[in-house]
């Protein structure tokens, strides 16, 4: 019996040599495996807090010289926006500023008119304020009669059409409709010879929109 | 106790003692064999150690000498022999002492050759006396175990050491010993990244709307000149300082457009290395987020401010969050090659640059895109009716006859113009005239659906023959937009022959 029990143990033994050697084996290519793997993915997440730490600096050197060159800008870009700003008081204003726009065909009568070449305007109205459909602006609708010569005529046109501009400083305006008719000569001859002579008169009533914005 | 002490323990005699423990041990393993003999085991066994047989003789004839122990003696050894014997009659016993018994047996196996050895079969150990013994520890066996847990502790640790390091699992940890994990540190570098590139496209962007308000104003003053330039109303001199202009006018253009081509046609995306973001498309989309994300903030700072700065600025990032993703306004800026575009290209792309973009100026233009310039429209009535009649509103309409208006209604909402006037002739050939006027207006790109249904005449051959006009037609907006921007102002003729009209005699 004791040799059994002797025999036994002595078999135990070499089982548990077997079985923790076979377990260290086991383990020991696991935790290689694992940690091989696991190295790898761990030295490409070095390898890449190293290149974002180069990017980093680059970066910061970067943002330093695109900050100091806006604020290079940025006085250049505010004088811009307040000569900006100062004109489309004038072009484009705040409100619909119809006395100013008065003031201005005023002006336009003024400096456009002589006795050969007459520009009057005899009748100016201005009607409801509407928005525009996108309602991006505003506009005052203003219906004009006008008495003119045809350079004055065209003179006039050209004044509507280039309004708007910054250089010009002229309220925005469009025009809508004309309804024009020619006025007799001097030989009293009905009709007209369009671009023949500044003294032929042209009546004609215009629908203006003048512009302002939507705020 | 070791091994080997528990084994001597165990032994039925004493090794390394003196002759009187020997001695009575022998008396007791004498007792052993005798009870054994007794009892009837047929073969006994007794394991005889080199120690007990290098025993000194001298001890041994010791104890043999002292009275009363001879007879155990002699009885021990008279026993074994009895056993070893296994019964031979021929051995004698042991007599005086255990040297003379010893040489005797061997003599007498000498004699006897059927009896060469005195130990015919190896003694055995009694097996109980193994019962409570174990064998030695494998040293093997404690290497393996103290591996196994070494290797168990390790790879724990090795586990434990990747996990922290390359997930977020033990982030409390790594943060309460100030180690950060290197997830974390490409986390924070990329936090970094993100939040550095947010500023520079940031600053790029602000820096982007101002050169394009600077080449839209600079545009505005260009587009004013052009009008001018392209006016055919406008005189010569008008035209040729407003062509300088725009050439001066073209380097500004140039230079703030291809500034605000650098600053805004750039990615805003920058390579980047995170596990949430697969492409490079998703890294676009990703700082687009992110610089709309920094706008908004700004635009919710700067929402209730009453400052005349907090209140430009406002504008300014509304306006400028409107440019991410302007992809026809990033089409525009990296498509176009400006030195070949002509006067009438670039003040398309004006227009265009005007209507991608949110200012005011964008707003005027957009109105300026569907304005009519109603003098272009009379001019171009004029230069249709010349083709008709030669002699149109030249001041012959009294002598010769020909073509005169008398009114226009333009309506820019309806795109519809009347004109009304009269024809006269000394032929009677007015209709005629009428017909080509028609034929004449329908075939400019300007008008379209010319008619007049109504044909009346009067006169006579004396005075001539005189029949009113009333002309419906309408604009070809779309077409007068484009025949506007592609026009040559220098290949309209100043004059055109005359197709047809009576000869005139001056």
């Amino acid at each position: 019996m004791g040799k059994v029990d002797y025999q036994l143990i002595l078999q135990k033994q070499k089982t548990g040599i077997r079985a923790y050697g076979l377990l260290c084996l086991v383990f020991l290519i696991i935790i290689g495996a694992y940690g091989y793997f696991k190295w790898l993915d761990y030295n490409i997440f070095e390898q890449a807090v190293a290149t974002n730490e180069a990017d980093v600096v680059t970066l910061k050197k970067d943002s330093l010289n695109e900050k100091n060159e806006y604020l290079s800008n940025k006085t250049q870009a505010d004088e811009l926006e307040n000569e900006l700003n100062d004109n489309l008081k004038d072009v484009f204003p705040a409100n619909d500023n119809y006395t100013e726009l008065t003031r201005a065909f005023d002006a336009f009568e003024e400096q456009t008119h002589t006795a050969k070449s007459p520009f009057v305007i005899s009748n100016i109205e201005y009607q409801e304020i509407q928005t525009s459909e996108d309602g991006n602006y505003k506009y005052l609708p203003v219906r004009m009669t006008i008495a003119s010569s045809q350079e004055n005529f065209n003179k006039f046109l050209q004044y509507v059409e280039q309004s708007g501009s910054l250089l010009g400083k002229t309220r925005l305006m469009d025009i809508q409709s004309i309804h024009l008719s020619f006025g007799e000569d001097e030989s009293g001859e009905s009709g007209v010879k369009v671009t023949n002579s500044n003294s032929e008169l042209i009546n004609f009533s215009v629908k203006i929109h003048a512009y302002f914005q939507n705020i | 106790m070791s091994f080997l002490e528990k084994i001597k323990e165990k032994l039925p005699f004493t090794v390394g003692q003196d002759t009187t423990t020997s001695a009575e041990v022998g008396v007791l393993s004498a007792h052993q064999i005798a009870y054994d003999a007794k009892s009837g085991a047929k073969e006994s066994s007794i394991k005889i150690e080199k120690s007990v047989e290098s025993k000194p003789e001298s001890s041994v004839e010791k104890s043999a000498d002292k009275p009363g122990d001879s007879t155990g003696v002699k009885g021990f050894f008279g026993n074994i022999l009895s056993k070893l014997s296994f019964k031979n009659e021929k051995i004698e016993p042991v007599k005086d002492s255990l040297t003379s018994a010893v040489i005797e047996s061997a003599i007498g196996t000498q004699e006897n050759p059927k009896e060469e050895s005195i130990l015919e079969a190896p003694p055995e150990v009694d097996e109980s006396l193994l019962e409570e013994m174990e064998p030695p520890k494998s040293i093997l066996l404690f290497i393996l175990k103290g591996s196994f847990i070494f290797l168990l502790a390790a790879g724990l640790g090795v586990f434990l050491f990747f996990t922290s390091q390359l997930s977020n699992y033990f982030d409390f940890a790594t943060t309460a010993i100030g180690v950060p994990s290197v997830l974390n540190e490409l986390t924070d570098t990329n936090k970094d990244i993100k939040d550095l590139q947010t500023e520079i496209n940031f600053n790029r962007y602000l820096q982007g709307k101002f050169y394009l308000d600077q080449f839209s104003i600079d545009g505005d003053k260009y587009s004013r000149n052009f009008y001018i330039y392209s006016n055919k109303t406008m005189s010569e001199e008008e035209k040729s300082n407003a062509k300088e202009q725009m050439d001066l006018l073209r380097e500004n253009l140039k230079k703030s457009f291809s500034a605000a081509s650098a600053k805004l046609g750039k990615n805003l995306g920058r390579t980047l290395i995170d596990l949430e973001v697969a492409d490079q498309a998703d890294v676009e989309v990703l700082f687009t987020k992110l610089l709309k994300d920094k706008l908004d903030t700004k635009l919710k700072e700067l929402k209730d401010g009453t400052t005349e700065e907090e209140t430009r600025d406002y504008k300014l990032y509304r306006q400028v969050r409107k440019l991410i993703e302007n992809s026809n306004l990033m089409g525009l800026l990296k498509s176009t090659d400006f030195d070949k575009l002509s006067d009438n290209e670039l003040q398309t792309l004006i227009t265009q640059v005007n209507d991608f973009t949110e200012n005011e100026l964008s707003a005027i233009q957009k109105i300026k895109d569907v304005r009519i310039n109603w003098s272009d429209i009379i001019n171009q009535i004029k230069l249709e009716t010349s083709y008709v009649d030669q002699y149109f509103s030249e001041g012959y309409f009294k002598e010769i006859g020909g073509i005169q208006y008398t009114s226009y209604d333009f309506d820019s909402a309806s795109g519809k113009i009347i004109i009304t006037g009269i024809t006269k002739r000394l032929d009677t050939t007015n209709f005629t005239m009428i017909s080509n006027l028609i034929d004449q207006l329908n075939e400019s790109p300007y008008f379209k659906n010319v008619e007049m249904k109504s044909f009346t005449k009067t006169g006579s051959a004396k005075d001539g023959y005189t029949a009113t006009l009333r002309l419906n037609l309408e604009l070809q907006e779309d077409t007068l937009s484009d025949a506007d921007k592609s026009i040559d102002v220098n290949s309209v003729p100043e004059f055109l022959t005359p197709q047809k009209g009576p000869e005139v005699n001056k």
